[in-house]
């Protein structure tokens, strides 16, 4: 019988300089011990430092870029098999050229920045070139796109090399990521719907990676595996070549193990990108640039009880703990009474998004396409299609209200803290989170999650905080995220490695 | 009032509140061009957008002025 294709080859005319893998060999590791070469020791640790570090020791030429690839090359090898983060990888011998090319930039004084010659990953929905993009869907099976989506773009300008695609659920619906395991404990799902993301950054088999988020698919599984997911404002982060759930509430973002690596991604990513027609022309700051400058004096926002009532007992122990933080650092908390009502928020955002997923897959349901014997999908964008214009426009509506009456409050503090949520969602969406997730999509507005704790109770996974921000202030929001891990630490905490 | 409009007028939260026909359904996914695989996805695709219609009826339920523009720019504040 033929093997299939490999998904680790390039395509069109760069297909020829690079050698084909066979799928076997691929899951095999063999297409990784060629490019790696067998007499050369591999330091894997090298795979576990942060971006900040790794970009410290490249600019330094302590470090190679060649080393940091192989390292992560190695790394993903060897635990691939058990967590199942990436749908499709770059061919290892052409990553390691990349690193080569970037290593010798940098000795020649073309240092392009703390992105260069760093390994990541994106997610399966953004368009690449030299890899097939797929959103986990049947009908875009062996799709290669004929353009970079432009965070891919800038990623590759700013120096980064992409060893692989991560895996995600169908077309990015839903709160589980299934084929990919939690790397804290491989019983357990990394959350949706960018856990192969998540996942991947976790488990250190990149430094970082992007995700996008519709209605928390960044933070969920950024929070459920222990590492930090930015959702910047809608606007901020292009979302041109990116296959949409929905185009008002999507948003692309980085997810990294620290704070300070979310910024540099963030740097690499945040830009105006005349392609994309919601893309803000509001300059984008250097996000690292005052990371350190701490909160005292700041006026942090904090649920009231009321709003905090539907929050888990686990989570509510970590949001108390890093409310304690935050009063140590000097920061001035104060309750905040959000002008939402969480169920018109939580009803007008899934409507917009089932919308408007709708529009998008109209075609394909016209078409008849296959979108596969098991997909729930189907039956979500067919049911959305029956919505009325009306009721969307008027979610519409609700939403423009919601906003002006969001950013006069936010005008009382300078950021947001709220619980993190442990719970898994359902395939249509966060009925259990609303006004913790979906409504920051609603509102556009930026917020990040980052590591906050464990559970106390099995299954024993990393809980997390989120810190909202409003609209184009993610400095603030990095600034509150930073102080709160360098304080808490929890940041370095490592999930146990599933190999051994 | 179409059919269709009407399918929104009973409160979700009323003991009223009817499963969406499936007849209605078939007839609306016909025009909009959209096949189902039998009764069974046809029933499954109705419970679905029972849910959307309960969404629906939160929507319809609050109180927003008709002036509202639905247009929304992060970068030009209102206020």
């Amino acid at each position: 019988m033929r093997e299939p294709e490999s998904p680790t080859v390039g395509s069109g005319s760069e297909r020829g300089e690079h050698r084909r893998v066979s799928r076997r060999d691929f899951l095999g590791g063999a297409g990784i011990r060629a490019g790696l070469g067998r007499e050369e020791p591999v330091n894997e640790a090298l795979s576990g430092l942060s971006i900040a570090e790794a970009g410290r020791k490249l600019a330094a030429r302590e470090v190679s870029s060649v080393e940091l690839m192989r390292a992560v090359l190695a790394r993903i090898e060897r635990l691939e098999p058990r967590i199942g983060a990436f749908v499709a990888r770059a061919d290892p011998a052409r990553c390691l050229a990349a690193a080569r090319e970037a290593d010798d930039e940098i000795a020649h004084r073309r240092y392009r920045g703390k992105l260069h010659g760093i390994p990541i990953a994106v997610k399966d929905t953004h368009y690449t070139v030299d890899l097939p993009t797929t959103a986990r869907s049947p009908i875009l099976a062996g799709f290669t796109p004929p353009f970079d989506a432009t965070v891919v773009a800038r990623l590759k300008a700013a120096g980064a090399i992409i060893v692989g695609k991560t895996n995600l659920p169908e077309w990015s619906f839903g709160g589980s990521t299934p084929g990919t395991k939690n790397p804290w404990d491989l019983s357990q799902d990394p959350g949706g719907s960018s856990g192969g993301s998540a996942a991947a950054v976790a488990a250190q088999m990149v430094l970082g990676a992007t995700g996008g988020d519709t209605s928390g698919s960044i933070r969920s599984p950024a929070m459920r595996c222990g590492v930090v997911g930015l959702k910047p404002t809608r606007g901020r982060v292009s979302t041109y070549g990116i296959v949409p759930i929905s185009w008002t509430l999507d948003h692309v973002g980085p997810i990294a193990r620290t704070v300070e690596d979310a910024a540099l991604l963030l740097n690499g990513l945040a830009g105006h990108d005349p392609n994309d027609p919601s893309s803000a022309l509001t300059a984008a700051p250097i996000y690292n640039a005052r990371l350190r400058r701490g909160v005292r004096g700041w006026r942090i926002g904090v649920y009231n009880a009321e709003t905090l009532a539907g929050c888990g007992a686990e989570s509510l122990r970590a949001f108390d703990e890093a409310i304690a933080v935050y009063r140590r650092l000097g920061a001035d908390l104060r309750d905040v009474d959000l002008p939402v009502d969480g169920s018109v928020a939580h009803a007008c955002q899934r409507v917009i998004r089932i919308g408007e997923a709708a529009a998008y897959h109209r075609a394909y349901l016209r078409a008849g396409m296959d979108y596969g014997k098991e997909s729930a999908v189907r039956r979500q964008l067919a049911a959305g299609s029956l919505i009325s214009a009306a009721i969307y426009q008027r979610a519409l509506q609700l939403r423009a209200s919601l906003i002006d009456r969001m950013q006069a409050t936010f005008t009382e503090f300078d950021v947001l803290v709220t619980p993190g949520w442990d719970a898994i969602p359902d395939e249509r969406g966060f009925p259990s989170a609303p006004i913790l997730s979906g409504i920051w999509n609603l509102c556009g507005f930026p917020c990040i999650v980052v590591p906050a704790g464990m559970r106390s109770a099995p299954p024993v996974l990393p809980l997390g905080i989120q810190i909202v921000g409003s609209p184009f202030e993610e400095e603030k929001v990095l600034v509150a995220a930073n102080a709160f891990e360098q304080a808490a630490d929890w940041h370095r905490m490592r999930p146990p490695d599933p190999s051994r | 009032m179409t059919e269709r409009e009407n399918a929104f007028r009973v409160p979700a939260s009323s003991p009223d509140f009817a499963r969406t026909d499936p007849a209605w359904a078939a007839e609306a996914l016909r025009q909009l061009g959209i096949s189902w695989r039998d009764e069974a996805d046809l029933d499954a695709i109705c419970d679905v957008f029972d849910e959307y219609r309960r969404l629906a009826d939160v929507i319809d339920s609050a109180q927003i002025s008709p002036e509202q523009p639905p247009m929304v720019d992060l970068e030009r504040p209102t206020r």
